[in-house]
């Protein structure tokens, strides 16, 4: 069962399990279903979620069943939800070549908007939304399926998770369908708390039915780390501690907080980006090759990769992470403020917005392999990207002065904006001379395809619909990067340490630099 | 699109051409460098015109082929082969795809060996796609063992009369046909009414179908009829009008129509009308239909499927 599902593929709802429509190219689409959107008058439902739901029924991949149901506190009521919806598919250009709105799709989507206003602890408000959710089934087809999508502040989670059940909406209203809850990232602050909030989850609702959500594993390049690593005989032999000297995982941005500040207050680069994303890649990264590409394997292989992570000790933190902020500086031309400058940041802040850290991954194929992250804000591009640098060869059969210009080896993995793969190697440099030089040779991802790559929530919703959880963070994986992160957070607290300044619009602070430096080695400029 | 250069030469030689694109290639440092996917060779007679062709492929945008080789095949013994060259780079992100665009006009024996011409021009190791413009290639044709995907359009070439041609062309290679692809939006409404509560029982019981269209379509709707639901039986509507099918239960109808750039569904039970939506289907552009046959040039087993018994029925086999 498990290992027809995941990666691979799944297959479509039953309707489509017929001779007639076999060949059609819709080979992953969705059962009838309702998906409710809790905080659906928010930035993420406008900017992500319905244009991904739009893009789908473009595809045919939503079932003539699907009805969007928005739940928030501003009362829009159906027709200013529908209208609100539509001016995001607008927006976001309608997914069709010329930014014209596919009709066709939206007609399909709109009979199915409703909208429910209230309290999200408030019991009246899910006693609505369930004679809404009745006669959805009823007229329109939804089946007794529903996802409940939770695109609320995190702090709501667990009152929304109970009023689900208080109100019985927590499980399928009929048997064999399904009903499906998709948690937006932070899962929690901290250890404790992420363990209370999954404590809280699961007084409602089986672990099956938790679809945690970190739209980087809905990144077509981010799965195909795992298709370059798995799919090929010539990286795997050389992916471990006998070729690899180092493993730089690099997530920079080049916006500043901008309207997110209270959030960012709160959290940080190592809640925002660390503890889920930059971890998330490293597992991808060092994971051992799963047996099979199904949920259960992807997963487990996961988390026993961030269990293999070596927690840092108290004074490991001292001297191992980086933590920084952003100071005014010159970026893309523009002269940017610094972050204490920005609106609704405390003018003492020391939250970081900049995190460089050294990580051991203790097992047979990395051990003393040093893992580099390195995460911030302001830096001066956008890029994520993993880069293995390689070990020397043992002996250069050339004079020192031929091959001075020659680097390492290197294989980059470029994850964001330009998704590619870079190979460097040495060649000669063509003349009587016998110089050796490094070049790169680079593979575009995009180039590469006929197929346009599904948006990541596009890929994600479609997946929650599906019952496919092999992109979505288990409990168990939650729990892991916070044990990772967890000694940052104590120590921090205990002794206090100042994030050092870095210029905007440069690679960060020069006690990053020098990490790096101690162990003989210096960070890649993307 | 930015033209790194373009070269031509009325009496020219294999050896120049590649020659010509080589320089070309080397006159933009960002072509140095770039990834190639597919070769997509392009035959016509006299009558073809290879700017059609390259705005037609152009027309893919980031979509399109990483070389075009378009040979037009002109009457007569004399020996001619005039070539024409053009490297492209498009824009893309912070990168640039290269396109290549060869043109060769070719008369004279050289014409029974296209292999030998298209051969050194296509990428090393990647899929060569070959569109025939107009008539179906002998199964015998050199030039297929250089291909990995036939795409033909039926409408153009032999129509309903075709079929047991192309079906044994299929035997040879993969072949993608626009005839066949113009019919999706058909069978997609199908697909989709099928997923409106209360109708997809109603599939498990046909009983009869018919099918209408022009004889090219009718043929390739029944053969896939036949193929799918064995047993049911088919008949033909040659009244003028799109292409349509009907299915029948005992109770119930299922009719879907496409009609210029509608597909128009409809239920019916006993006599009442239960339901009918229409639908706008995107006009069905030769570069929408080229987009479409390079996407899948993966095995269609339900197209193979259609074509053998719509091939055998034609033959009155």
């Amino acid at each position: 069962m498990d290992a027809s599902a995941g990666v691979l593929g799944r297959p479509a709802d039953d309707a489509l399990a017929h001779p007639l429509f076999e060949g059609l190219g819709v080979d992953r689409a969705a059962s009838p279903a309702a998906v409710v959107i809790f905080g659906a008058s928010g930035d993420l439902t406008s900017r992500k979620l319905m244009p991904a739901l739009q893009a789908l029924a473009s595809r045919g991949q939503l079932s003539p069943g699907t009805a969007i149901v928005g739940v928030g506190r501003t009362d829009l009521g159906d027709e200013g939800f529908r209208r609100q919806m539509r001016q995001a598919v607008e927006a976001a250009g309608g997914r069709r070549p010329g930014g014209k709105v596919d009709e066709q799709a939206w007609a399909q989507l709109e009979e199915g908007f409703r909208y429910v206003a209230g309290g999200y602890d408030d019991l009246a408000t899910y006693k609505r939304l369930g004679e809404v959710l009745e006669d959805l089934d009823r007229d329109h087809g939804t089946a007794g399926n529903r996802l409940h999508y939770l695109s609320t502040p995190p702090g709501v989670f667990s009152a929304v998770v109970h009023q689900l059940g208080a109100a019985g909406l927590h499980h399928p209203a009929r048997g064999g369908q399904f009903c499906r809850v998709v948690i937006e990232k932070p899962f929690g602050r901290d250890l404790d708390s992420a363990r209370r909030l999954d404590h809280e989850l699961h007084e409602v609702l089986e672990e099956d039915q938790i679809y945690r959500i970190d739209h980087y594993l809905g990144k077509e390049t981010v799965q195909n780390v795992l298709a370059l690593r798995f799919a090929n005989t010539i990286f795997e032999p050389v992916w471990s501690r006998q070729y690899v000297d180092s493993v730089q995982i690099t997530v920079a941005e080049s916006e500043g907080v901008g309207h997110r500040a209270g959030f960012y207050e709160q959290a940080g680069a190592l809640r925002d980006i660390v503890q889920n994303h930059l971890l998330q890649v490293l597992a991808l990264t060092v994971m051992e090759p799963p047996a099979s590409m199904s949920p259960t394997g992807i997963r487990n292989e996961k988390v026993k990769a961030l269990d293999a992570v070596d927690v840092l000790e108290p004074h490991e933190v001292l001297s191992d992470t980086v933590r920084a902020q952003y100071g005014g500086g010159w970026l893309g031309g523009e002269d940017v403020p610094g972050y204490l400058e920005e609106d609704g940041v405390a003018p003492d802040s020391r939250t970081e917005t900049y995190l460089a850290m050294r990580l051991r991954v203790d097992n047979w194929r990395w051990a003393g392999v040093p893992f580099y992250l390195r995460t911030g804000k302001r830096l001066p591009k956008r890029v994520t990207e993993v880069a293995l640098e390689f070990s020397r060869v043992p002996h250069l059969p050339f004079a020192p002065t031929q091959a001075v210009q020659l680097g390492p080896n290197a294989l980059v993995l470029r994850i964001q904006p330009d998704e590619g793969i870079t190979l460097r190697f040495g060649a000669k440099v063509p003349g009587q001379a016998f110089d050796v030089r490094t070049v790169s040779m680079d593979f575009s991802y995009g180039a590469a395809f006929l197929e346009e790559a599904p948006e990541a929530y596009e890929r994600l919703l479609l997946d929650a619909l599906l019952g496919d959880p092999t992109l979505f963070i288990r409990t168990d994986e939650v729990e892991q990067a916070w044990r990772i992160a967890q000694p940052l957070l104590e120590t921090w607290a205990e002794k206090p340490v100042l994030p050092v300044p870095y210029e905007a619009g440069t690679w960060g602070p020069v006690e990053a630099d020098r990490l790096l430096e101690a162990d003989g080695r210096r960070w890649r400029q993307p | 699109m930015v033209t790194v250069g373009t070269w031509r030469d009325d009496a020219a030689s294999m050896g120049s051409v590649l020659h010509a694109l080589d320089d070309l290639r080397c006159r933009d440092h960002r072509g140095a460098v770039r990834t190639s996917f597919l070769t997509l060779l392009v035959v016509g007679d006299a009558a073809i015109e290879v700017d059609d062709v390259f705005d037609t492929v152009h027309g893919l945008g980031e979509h399109q082929p990483s070389r075009v080789v378009a040979l037009r095949l002109l009457p007569g013994d004399e020996h001619r082969l005039a070539a024409r060259v053009g490297v492209h780079l498009l824009p893309r992100g912070n990168q640039c795809l290269g396109i290549d665009d060869v043109a060769l006009e070719l008369s004279g024996e050289v014409t029974a060996h296209l292999d030998s011409v298209v051969e050194p021009l296509t990428l090393p190791d990647l899929p060569v796609v070959v569109w025939c413009r107009k008539d179906h290639p002998d199964p015998d044709d050199p030039l297929l063992q250089t291909a990995d995907h036939l795409i033909v359009d039926s409408a153009l070439a032999g129509g309903r009369a075709g079929l047991g041609h192309l079906q044994r062309l299929r035997r040879r290679v993969q072949v993608s046909d626009f005839a066949w692809l113009r019919l999706l939006p058909l069978r997609r409404q199908l697909a989709m009414v099928a997923r409106r509560p209360g109708v997809r029982p109603v599939l498990d019981h046909v009983s009869a179908a018919t099918v209408g269209g022009t004889a090219l379509e009718r043929s390739l709707l029944a053969g896939w009829l036949a193929d799918r639901l064995p047993g049911v039986a088919i008949d033909e509507d040659d009244r003028s009008g799109g292409p349509s099918i009907v299915l029948a239960t005992g109770e119930v109808e299922v009719t879907v129509t496409q009609a210029d750039a509608t597909v128009t569904a409809s239920v019916v039970q006993g006599d009442r009308p239960a339901w009918e939506s229409t639908i706008g289907a995107l006009p069905a552009t030769t570069e929408a239909l080229l987009a479409s046959a390079l996407l899948q040039l993966r095995p269609d087993p339900v197209f193979d499927g259609a074509l053998a018994t719509a091939a055998r029925r034609s033959d009155g086999g």
